[in-house]
């Protein structure tokens, strides 16, 4: 695919780890609108790494703040892997570890648009 | 004028004017005079002792290059040093590597103009942790301009310092959970939307939900910390409707106090059960009644809240297709998701039936 192609996530595996279900069901629409495939969605931490362990994931939409628990181990672990991902968050990108600073962020509250526009950033290509 | 001045002190070079009468009192002589100013020099050096000895902040004396000649033993209490370690450029061993920059600026700045010096620092304790503190040094000029001496202060701003850590934390944690309530807000708006007929049908359906998440916003802000009664909750969303429901409504259940999350995805489920009541369940009729109760099970793993929506009086149980939209999915779908919730929602003989199980931990309810 070229990165000029319009975004596309057709038959990509989308993880989607949000802690809020009205949110995340926004997310796996777009998603799907997209042609991708949800994996998940999955509220912790714990329930991702359960996901990454199964199936190959090709990218991620990551929520930051987990009922109180910080998403950033699984950002380094899709780092350590080379799986992309996307922060989707109320959050500030002050609350981000140095590291992870440079990440894709999609501000909440977000659209469809936002979310094509996200996507089209990752490199397609990839 | 002529001599070093302190330019704060005027009355000290103030004379007394007196037009030209005679002076009463008969000329003092020389040995007096000094006795007099000596004792009066050694009264002020007890003075100034007594007030530096007992003085909390830190005062200290400094040449025009800003080393110290002089600092009172609150520093040496505080940071530990031996004492005598903190003068000329001794100090400096406890100032936070992070502040000696800035610190650094400020002087070369204060020492240039004479201007007065003022920082805010962190200094390191006798036990090895920083503290902040706010820094003022003012210079006393000679006659020439030049800076002849530095008297400066050192207050301790640590307790200032904690709480502005603590409003920015607040601060930052109010900006993601508004982020958040829009991001709701606006999935409540398109799933209302897609389940809307007709314009009117969409206002009315969204402006309930809005609401509803209003009331629960207002029940946390009642008590900040204390997080939103059930109790409350459920007599808000049912009062919400109108309030002559009294008599057919019956709630009990202990206190549980929910923190903001969970209070808002369950009032928002308890405003889909009481909307779907008044239009079509046993609010719809003068004959339906709803029991609301809720208890905390400890009997099996960790304490679990067992809710229950219970309608009666319902005699027709009628367009259930219609009702399996977004109120259904937010207590059979959200609910498990966001809450890890066990639910079961059953339109029978009678009306409608809802039972919520919700495993009890701190990211659900406050306290206990």
């Amino acid at each position: 695919m070229e990165a000029a192609a319009p975004a596309s996530l057709k038959n990509k595996k989308v993880l989607i780890v949000e802690d809020q279900y009205l949110i995340a069901a926004d997310l796996s629409r777009a998603v799907t609108i997209l042609g991708g495939v949800v994996v998940g969605p999955v509220a912790s931490n714990e329930a991702a790494q359960a996901e990454l362990a199964r199936s190959d994931i090709d990218l991620a939409f990551l929520d930051i703040n987990l009922d109180e628990q910080m998403v950033f181990p699984l950002a380094d672990e899709l780092e350590k892997r080379g799986i992309p991902f996307i922060f989707a968050t109320g959050h500030e990108a002050t609350v981000l570890p140095d590291r992870l600073k440079s990440k894709l962020r999609l501000v909440k509250p977000f659209t469809v648009q936002a979310v094509i526009e996200a996507v089209r950033h990752l490199n397609p290509g990839r | 004028m002529s001599g070093p001045t302190l330019a704060k002190n005027p009355k000290s070079e103030k004379k007394p004017k007196m037009s030209g009468t005679a002076r009463v009192a008969p000329p003092e002589s020389g040995v007096t005079a000094t006795a007099r100013a000596e004792k009066a020099l050694m009264e002020g050096e007890e003075r100034f002792r007594n007030i530096a000895q007992t003085m909390p902040a830190f005062l200290f004396i400094a040449t025009p290059e800003l080393e110290w000649q002089y600092v009172n033993p609150a520093f040496y209490q505080y940071t530990g040093l031996p004492e005598g370690e903190g003068l000329g450029s001794g100090w400096l061993s406890v100032l936070h590597p992070d502040d000696a920059r800035e610190y650094r600026r400020l002087l070369a700045l204060s020492m240039q103009t004479g201007s007065p010096f003022e920082l805010e620092f962190r200094l390191r304790d006798a036990a090895g942790a920083y503290q902040w503190f706010l820094s003022k040094a003012e210079a006393i000029t000679s006659s020439t301009g030049q800076a002849s001496k530095w008297f400066g202060s050192c207050i301790s701003i640590d307790a200032r310092k904690m709480a502005e850590n603590r409003q920015n934390l607040l601060l930052t944690e109010l900006q993601h959970r508004v982020k958040n309530i829009l991001a709701v807000v606006r999935s409540l708006a398109n799933r209302t939307a897609g389940n809307a007929e007709t314009l009117d049908d969409f206002v009315a359906h969204f402006d309930g939900r809005l609401s509803a998440m209003g009331r629960t916003q207002n029940i946390l802000a009642r008590t900040p910390e204390g997080g939103a009664d059930l109790t409350e909750l459920v007599h808000e969303e049912l009062v919400g409707h109108a309030a002559h429901f009294d008599d057919q409504v019956d709630v009990s259940g202990p206190e549980i106090k929910l923190r903001a999350k969970p209070a808002q995805t369950l009032g928002l489920a308890i405003h889909e059960l009481a909307t779907n009541a008044v239009k079509y369940g046993a609010l719809s009729t003068r004959s339906g009644h709803i029991k609301v109760f809720w208890r905390v099970d400890k009997n099996m793993g960790g304490p679990r809240l067992i809710f229950e929506w219970r309608e009666s009086g319902v005699s027709v149980i009628d367009r259930e297709p219609a009702r399996s939209g977004f109120g259904r999915e937010l207590i059979e779908r959200g609910l498990p998701y966001d809450l890890r919730a066990n639910t079961a929602l059953e339109f029978r003989r009678g009306g409608v039936r809802c039972v919520i199980e919700i495993p009890l931990d701190d990211r659900i309810t406050i306290g206990e």
